[in-house]
């Protein structure tokens, strides 16, 4: 209820999911930490689950399953028949998965797959369930804030092309998966053969390689645990030494050897909360069959996408404490607030986030709660850039600047439909094309407002070579995405008995299987190069070179160029150099209030240009380095 | 003739294309012939016989400019289309490929800049509106592709002339000293078939599945 106090509670209206979704499997299968179900962990009155169910049916889903344990049936059993949901009552995991297979075999609607014991706002379910730009994908989230436990994906051009479980591992990792699976209906049948691969897989408990990869997971969880408790040891040497009125750096720094063994150390006898939750979550990964169906359908090549949840709230407290935790936490995240704010584009170039988006968010909310529907602005936008193009072909300082000024809005009402279609959820395919054919139809009606201002053949000739400049960068932008893309699609899978993800985790797997019996426990391993170089990381702050495998040219100036990114506000420069939209409207608008046409098409040639061959030098570079990479 | 057993002229003229960089580089008949026949022939990759098309007819411009008699563009204009046209026959599987599409729209629209420049005056404006309903025609391309799941109807890569049945016909055009009245005429025309045909195809419901886009966006925490 106190989230309640914070905003006002808003009837949302319902949302045209896309996919055809029609039918939730709720995963039920964790137990908590006294014993009972993580998903009756209890909320605002009811549980989890209720949670859950409640927002699956105000998303418009009517066919409702939860899966669970015959010792969790009596406390859920109220919960799924108040909701109207289907029970499934099952032993194990194969048993779970068997279920699933049954639901998609011959199913005609798409399928939500997620854990029940989630809290999560209604706004990130949101953004998987109704986007148009996602059949089959998960909610996922970056790296960090996740914890070690977290089942980890690569992505590639946006789509997952790997996924962990608690029997899979991942190599290169980009994001984090937060337990929601979305399936659309075109993709059912590879969906119900993947879980019947999986509950044949699972027949007998999970295969030897299997839980030799879950062994070492539990052997990183543990490493990863025991190095958050040294550096919070360092931390309060250190906070000690400063109460004492001495300086923090007096702390002599440690040895990476001593550093790698004292962490070993600790990750074997952890400090007794952190010990509870490996233990919570070592249990409960081995009954998530979400991540486990995430693999299967990533094996089988299905194409995955991603809705990132952005700022919205997302918690899987397993335990009391963690329900505590999150109850806190939730009162940080205003819905409201968030859903504007990732109702913005998180990937817009510099013009378009400091001078647009600061204010448009605004605007996008009034003309939501207006009733205006995304297309109506994208139309009014044209007309305003219309207008802006008839007030340059005057060929008069006055026109200039009222074009410059009209310029500026119908840009700004430009980002307003994106917003106010994210933020309202009112997507269509037609409104995607319309706004993206629109855009250019804007930019190009512009140029010929000032070509005819000037009434030379010059200005005309330097339109034509803006045109084509950027008809040529929106080829390569979308020819090459496209060339990317199909080498993603065609890059086989291996199958889904495999724990790791590639050739080279193959390689991994096999040397470690072979080391791994002449090991005892942790503490007789040798401290490997990288512990070393984390060591060295955590104490110093310094960040050491890895040792340097043999790379190609393309490949090393490409690894220097990102390391760039590290620098803060370079990324903006990164992004301008790139000549994006907002920045393009921007040099009409300032260029033709204050100047002549001929300099402005002078001004966006010359940066277009740059930002063709810096474009173009970044993807030489990435092809070369791709041939060197496969020829290898 | 054909190197594939089984597989007439026709049939690979009528051909439609199956990759998205084929869709992108917007072939009319001429350049479809070209690639069926001498392009079969020829064992280079495709952006190079491309890039040699078109780093020709930008020489000829660059040098000639606007004072280029109506013959000097016919040649170079003829030179592109033949080896941009035999490139359409080579797989576009190289790793370079991705930049053929645009190749072919420099040479393209900077064809007929070049020739609207060599008429002078109003015809620069006009080849101004001929590119940008050629523009049209190439955006759609792209994002019909991306939001309705299907390309533009297949009748229109050959109503459309494709771009070096375009070029010809502004070539023509211009020996005949039609432009600049005829610039403005032909970007109306297409203009007007191309909107009409993208209008008629978001009217009709369609059965394809929803294109997948995506975002590059990422998530910066």
């Amino acid at each position: 209820m106190a989230t309640e106090l914070q905003s006002p509670p808003q009837r949302r209206p319902p949302v045209q999911l896309s996919g055809n979704i029609t039918t939730a499997v709720l995963v039920a299968t964790a137990a908590t930490d006294d014993g009972g179900p993580a998903a009756a962990l209890p909320w605002e009155g009811g549980t989890l689950l209720d949670r859950l169910l409640t927002q699956m049916a105000e998303l418009g889903l009517r066919d409702i399953h939860v899966v669970t344990r015959p010792q969790f049936e009596d406390r859920l059993r109220a919960s799924a028949e108040r909701a109207g949901a289907t029970l499934h009552v099952c032993a194990g995991p194969s048993e779970d998965l068997a279920e699933v297979a049954d639901l998609a075999d011959g199913a005609t609607g798409g399928f939500v797959v997620a854990l029940a014991d989630l809290v999560v706002h209604r706004g990130a379910l949101e953004g998987i369930l109704a986007s148009p730009g996602i059949a089959t994908g998960v909610l996922g989230t970056g790296l960090g804030g996740v914890g070690p436990f977290a089942i980890r994906g690569r992505l590639a051009r946006g789509r997952l092309v790997s996924a962990s479980s608690a029997y899979h591992s991942v190599s290169a990792p980009r994001m984090s998966f937060l337990g929601v699976l979305k399936v659309a209906a075109a993709d059912n049948a590879t969906f119900a053969e993947a879980a019947a691969e999986l509950r044949d897989l699972m027949a007998d408990g999970p295969p030897v390689s299997w839980q030799r990869e879950l062994e070492h997971k539990a052997e990183q969880w543990r490493l990863t645990l025991g190095r958050a408790t040294l550096k919070a040891e360092r931390r309060a040497a250190r906070d000690a030494l400063e109460a004492a009125g001495r300086d923090r750096d007096e702390l002599p720094p440690m040895e990476p050897e001593e550093y790698a063994r004292r962490k070993r150390t600790l990750a074997r006898s952890l400090p007794a909360d952190d010990e509870a939750e490996f233990h919570l979550r070592h249990a409960a990964t081995q009954q998530d069959i979400v991540a486990l169906l995430l693999v299967g359908l990533v094996r089988r090549g299905v194409h995955m996408g991603n809705s990132f949840v952005r700022g919205f709230f997302w918690a899987r407290p397993l335990s009391r404490a963690g329900i505590e935790e999150a109850a806190a936490a939730i009162q940080e995240h205003d819905e409201e607030r968030v859903r504007l704010k990732s109702a913005v584009k998180g990937a817009d170039g510099f013009f378009t986030t400091f001078f647009v988006s600061t204010w448009s968010r605004y605007v996008a909310r009034w003309a939501g709660r207006r009733g205006f529907s995304p297309n109506q602005v994208t139309v009014l936008a044209l007309c305003v850039g219309v207008a802006a193009a008839a007030a340059f072909a005057t060929g008069d300082r006055a026109g200039y600047i009222v074009g410059a000024v009209l310029v500026y809005l119908s840009f700004v009402l430009d980002c307003v439909d994106g917003q106010l279609a994210r933020y309202t959820r009112r997507y269509s395919k037609f409104g995607a094309y319309i706004d993206s054919v629109f855009d250019r139809s804007k930019e190009y009606v512009a140029f010929a407002g000032l070509a005819i201002g000037a009434s030379s053949s010059e200005v005309w000739i330097l339109a034509g070579a803006m045109l084509t400049l950027q008809t040529l960068r929106h080829s390569f932008d979308f020819s090459y995405g496209a060339t990317d893309r199909q080498a993603i699609a065609e890059t086989p899978q291996p199958p889904v008995a495999q724990s790791p993800d590639d050739a080279l985790g193959r390689g991994r797997m096999k040397a470690r299987n072979a080391l791994e019996p002449k090991l005892v426990g942790l503490e007789d391993r040798a401290a490997t190069a990288a512990e070393l170089r984390e060591a060295v990381e955590d104490e110093s702050g310094e960040r050491p070179a890895a040792a340097a495998a043999p790379r190609s040219l393309a490949r090393r100036i490409l690894a220097s160029w990102r390391v760039l990114d590290r620098i803060p506000g370079l990324i903006w420069f990164k992004k301008m150099a790139a000549f994006p939209i907002g920045e393009r409207f921007a040099v009409i608008c300032v260029t033709a209030a204050l100047f002549t046409p001929r300099t402005t098409f002078i001004v966006l040639l010359a940066w277009g240009g740059f930002a063709l061959l810096y474009t173009s030098t970044g993807r030489i570079l990435r092809t070369v380095a791709k041939w060197r990479s496969l020829a290898l | 003739m054909s190197t594939a057993p089984g597989i007439t002229l026709g049939e690979r003229l009528a051909h439609s294309p199956r990759t998205p960089l084929e869709h992108y580089r917007d072939d009319g008949p001429i350049a479809r012939l070209l690639g069926a026949t001498v392009g079969r022939l020829v064992p280079i990759p495709p952006l190079p016989l491309g890039l040699i098309g078109a780093a020709g007819l930008l020489a000829v411009v660059a040098a000639e400019g606007d004072a280029a008699s109506d013959g000097t563009v016919a040649a170079a204009i003829a030179w592109f289309v033949v080896w941009a046209g035999v490139s359409s026959g080579r797989p576009h599987t190289d790793r370079f490929a991705w930049a053929l599409p645009g190749v072919l729209r420099v040479g393209e629209y900077g064809g007929i800049i070049w020739i609207g420049a060599t008429v002078g005056e109003s015809a620069s404006a006009g080849a101004f509106a001929l590119i940008a309903s050629l523009a049209f025609r190439h955006y759609d391309l792209v994002y019909r592709s991306r939001f309705q799941g299907k390309p533009p109807a297949a009748w229109l890569d050959v109503a459309a002339g494709g771009w070096e049945g375009r070029l010809a016909v502004v070539t023509v055009l211009l020996a005949a000293g039609a432009p600049p009245a005829a610039l403005f005429v032909l970007a109306g025309v297409l203009a007007v078939v191309l909107v009409s045909e993208c209008v008629v195809s978001w009217t009709r419901p369609s059965a394809a599945p929803v294109s997948i886009y995506e975002d590059e966006e990422d998530e910066g925490d």
